[in-house]
This record gives structure tokens, sequence and C-alpha cells, in this order.
């Protein structure tokens, strides 16, 4: 009696599943299999890499790009592999300006300066941020809502033997490094991280604003900028950074009771400049979705494991596998629940496997691998 | 020696029974689950839960030995075993009850998390303990009200099931 009612439904999602496979790209952009977009293997400048992205939220909030060849508009310019990673949240419209604008701005600052360095990186990065904070201005009559909106900002440079790694929020970049000692590869994380549950943002922010007690807040047992962000740097979130946007018409559950005068959250990165060292094997990019579900050393084991073609998707699968264990079900149930409530079992994830090959770094100059691919860019939801 | 091979053949007997009862079995949790059984057939339902009763404690027995002599009998075992009472396939676990009260453990079918009426109670459960909460999801209501949406899900999924057969999962949106 009881069978029959909620049978056909499970079958039915299983039609349905089998059917999304219609709507899978050429592999030129990658492929979708429902909420799950990659572009299994590729070729940039310095070697391989891979990609993966899967989504949670309604609309797809990360934001993810590899750009390979010249990082300049010169053709005499500097060369090599951009990696850049754009964890949203309140919307998608920051990361997806990021994603749009962000790479032109680096270009624009290294022909100026004839290079690629930690100055041009954070230049680019503060002009991004100038630029949609003016966007947001222009839009404030029509679209005050776009003031609530913000991203993290990842970003890798290979360039010259050189790895530059800029961040603005909870992304992290983990290097993977042989080791003779242990005959395996060793984790390194590259990225600085800004998220209140570290002790030092705290004190950072406690630092810079002596005066307010509420600057870092417990809520839900998680550590909160102004008990409303978790991350201290972020580009957008117009109206933590500027008391003229923390005002209507912005909805009052955007906005901060007190007025203030210095900004709460930065958009400036922390660069750290890495010398590429021959045991350097590769870097995992990833946004705080994955890094949630997997250490830095069980994903530095998986790309290790396993064959480069698909790396950055078996991460996913893996971080799920997790998440499903977590919320108490099976993982090829978890693939049953549609975007939007997805976001009670696990986060917008995007991964970006870049493999470091010596001998291609050496020949920089190749302009065979002129790449520029953009995370879930097949997805049908994606823009 | 002979004692380890007692609790092996105990371990798989259980195993056994588990593998050839399991769809027998099936059937039961969701009428255990089901609120429309429990209220409208209440005798039916009491022999229901005295079974499941009866079920439990028979595994716990079962199981008292193995865990009480957990040093050597798990080595190795499949880790998937260990777990006595694994989740059925298309189901999960949530955790129903109120700030203050207990909080009742309840396997629902993972296909009631795309229904808009479940999704109300997941936004009851984002408001309170956020998305990034540890362990199963929490949703806080009573007990009773989580069984009146369960019931009217299933009565919905039920009404489509009349009108048509092979109907694809996206219309519970439609419904």
């Amino acid at each position: 009696m009881v069978k029959p009612c909620w049978r056909p439904s499970v079958e039915g999602d299983g039609t349905r599943r089998g059917g999304s496979g219609n709507h899978r790209g050429g592999d030129q952009n990658g492929r979708v299999d429902g909420l799950l977009w990659s572009k299994d293997l590729g070729h940039h400048v310095n070697g391989d890499f891979s990609m993966a992205v899967i989504q949670a939220n309604s609309l797809l909030e990360d934001q993810s790009q590899l750009e390979s060849g010249p990082l300049s508009s010169l053709d005499s310019g500097p060369c090599g592999t951009f990696v850049g990673v754009y964890d949203g949240h309140g919307g998608p419209e920051t990361s997806r300006f990021v994603n749009e604008n962000l790479f032109a701005n680096l270009k624009k600052f290294a022909s100026e300066n004839q290079e690629i360095s930690a100055n041009v990186i954070k230049k680019a990065f503060l002009a991004t941020e100038e630029e949609f904070l003016s966007l947001v201005r222009q839009q404030w009559s029509i679209m005050p809502q776009l003031a609530s909106v913000g991203t993290c900002c990842l970003v890798g440079v290979i360039c010259n033997g050189l790895l530059y790694v800029a961040n603005a929020g909870d992304s992290r970049v983990v290097l993977g490094r042989a080791d003779k000692v242990v005959r395996g590869v060793t984790a390194i994380q590259l990225s600085t991280e800004h998220n209140a549950n570290n002790e030092s943002v705290r004190n950072e922010l406690r630092s810079l604003h002596p005066d307010d007690s509420q600057i870092v807040v417990l809520k839900h047992k998680v550590w909160r900028v102004k008990g409303i962000i978790q991350v201290s740097r972020s580009i957008g979130d117009a109206y933590l950074k500027r008391s003229e946007f923390n005002r209507e018409p912005l909805l009052a559950k955007f906005r901060v009771s007190k007025p203030f005068s210095k900004p709460i959250l930065s958009a400036e990165p922390s660069v750290l400049v890495h010398k590429i060292n021959p045991n350097d094997q590769f870097l995992i990019f990833a946004s705080d979705g994955l890094w949630e579900h997997l250490s830095n050393q069980e994903a530095v084991d998986i790309v290790n494991s396993y064959p480069r073609n698909g790396i950055a998707r078996r991460l996913v699968k893996a971080a799920l596998r997790v998440a499903a264990k977590k919320r108490e079900m099976r993982y090829s149930d978890l693939k049953k629940i549609e975007r939007g409530v997805r976001r009670h079992f696990h986060d917008d994830i995007t991964v970006v496997v870049v493999f470091i090959d010596q001998s291609s770094t050496k020949r920089a100059s190749s302009r065979a691998s002129n790449v520029s691919i953009r995370g879930g860019g097949g997805f049908p939801y994606s823009s | 020696m002979g004692r380890r091979r007692g609790f092996l053949l105990k371990h798989r007997i259980s195993t056994l029974f588990r593998r050839v009862f399991w769809r027998r079995f099936l059937p039961t949790v969701h009428r255990r689950l089901d609120p429309t059984q429990s209220t409208g057939v209440k005798p039916f339902s009491g022999l229901i839960s005295w079974t499941n009763r009866l079920r439990t404690k028979a595994k716990a027995i079962l199981y008292k030995n193995i865990e009480s002599g957990r040093g050597y009998i798990r080595v190795g075992q499949d880790p998937l075993l260990e777990k006595p009472e694994p989740i059925p396939k298309g189901q999960m676990a949530v955790y129903v009850g109120q700030k203050d009260g207990d909080f009742q453990r309840i396997l629902v079918p993972v296909v009631y998390f795309n229904h808009p009426l479940f999704g109300d109670l997941l936004k009851e459960s984002e408001k309170e303990y956020g998305f990034n909460h540890p362990g199963g999801i929490t949703i806080p209501c009573r007990i009773s009200e989580f069984e009146r949406v369960q019931t009217r899900i299933q009565a919905v999924q039920c009404t489509r099931k009349l009108l048509s057969w092979k109907r694809t999962s996206r219309s519970p949106m439609m419904y």
C-alpha cells in the first residue's frame, strides 16, 4: 500500500538524471553532468590542468578561470599561467564581475610595468574593487541590493619560474611537493586565509577596530565579522566598505546598525611569491567548499594517487562523499538533491588542479598553449 | 579460537538475515514513519511498533557481544558491516525536535528534500542553525508538525501516482 506512493518519484528521478547527459557540451568548454561541470584535462604554458565545479546554490556563486599565454597586452611582455577562483556570497554578481574584469586589469598593469610582480597583482585587485564599487554606485537607485554582494578572490600566477599567490577571503591553494624522505607528496598551504574563525584574523580585526567590541561575534558556533560575514577581506560587500552604501534603500537586514568611518572589510590581498622548486609537482586551487570536507594532505594524496585526467572532478566527488556521510546519507542519494536545497549539504565547490611540468616551465615562450577557460562555462544555470 | 568462531558465525547469520530480509524490512520502516498509518489504523501500527521493538532488542542482543569484544573481533572485518544499521538506499536521517526537548532521529526519503513543503522546514533549520551545522540536518519543529508535512507530501505523491505512472520527479515542484 505504501510502497507505490513513493517509488515512482525515485524512478522518475533516475530517468531525469540519465537524460541530463543530453546537456553535455563539447570537451573544449568542459562537460556537464547534472550539477557538476568539469574540464578533465587541458594544457597550459607550464603543464597540464584539470578543473571541476559543483553547484549547490540555486544560482552558482563560485566563478573561476584559467588563462594561459601572454599576461600583458604586449607581445614582448610576460607569459605564463593565471588561475582565479572567486567564491561569491550574497549572489553571483560580484564573482561574475571579477571573472570578467580582474584578468584584464592584471594585463593592463603588467603592460605598464612590463612585468608581473606582487605589486601589479595587488593593483589589479584594488582596481577591480574600485570598478565594482562604482558599478554599485551607478546601480544604487535601481538595484541597491548589489551593495550586499561580494566575493572571495584567490589568484595564482606562474611566470618565469615564480609563483605568485594573492588571496582575499577564505579560498585556498595547496602545493604538492615530492618528498624523498617520506616517499610521497607533502601538502604545503601557500595562501593566507581571512576567515574570522582564525584567531589571528580576529586579532587583526580587533586591533584595526579597537573601539568596536562587536567587530567579531560568535554566531551559530561560527565567528563572523559584525555577526554577518565570515571573511574579513573580499571584493564587493560595498555596505561593509563605505558608509554611503550602508543606508536605505538597501534592506535593513543587509545593514550594519552603527555608522562606521573606517571600512570594516578590506579588498587588499595577502600576496606570497614562491620560487618554483624542481620538487613542486602540482597546485590545488579550491574554494572553501572543498576544504570544508577534505584536509590539505587528503587532497594532495588523491592528486598524487590517480591519473591527471579528471583529477579535479575526482576531488569534488571525494568531498561530496564526505558531505553525504556527514548528513547520514549515501553519496548516490546526494545526487538526487536539487540545487538550492543542496546548500544544506555542501557549498558550491570549485577545484583547479595545475600541474607544474618543469620542462615546459623552462621554455615558457611556447605560444602553443594559449588557453582561456571559465569554470562552469557549460552550465545551463551559470549565467 | 572456538569463541571467536562463534562470534563470526553470529555475525554472518545476522548479515545473511539482513540481506535476505532486507526488502521485507523496508516497508515496515516506512509504515513506522508513515503518520497516516499510525493515526488511521491504530491496532495495526501498534503491532508494527511491537515487532520493531522486538527486532531492535534482538539486534541489541546479537550485537552486544560483538561490541564488548571489540578489540579482536573487528580485525579484518568489513568496516561497512560495523555499523549496526546502515542508512537504507534512498533515505537519510534528520533530527527533529525543539530547542529544549529531545531530538528524534527520523529516516526520510531523500526525494522529500526537493518538495517545497519540506523546503519550508529546511528554511527554519537554516535560520536556527545555519548551513554548516555539524552532523545530520536538524529541523527545529514539533514531531507532530513534521509528520503532518510528511503526510501532505505523501498524499501529493500518491495523487500524482494515480494520475500518471511515469511522471518525472520535476513534478513535485509543479504539483
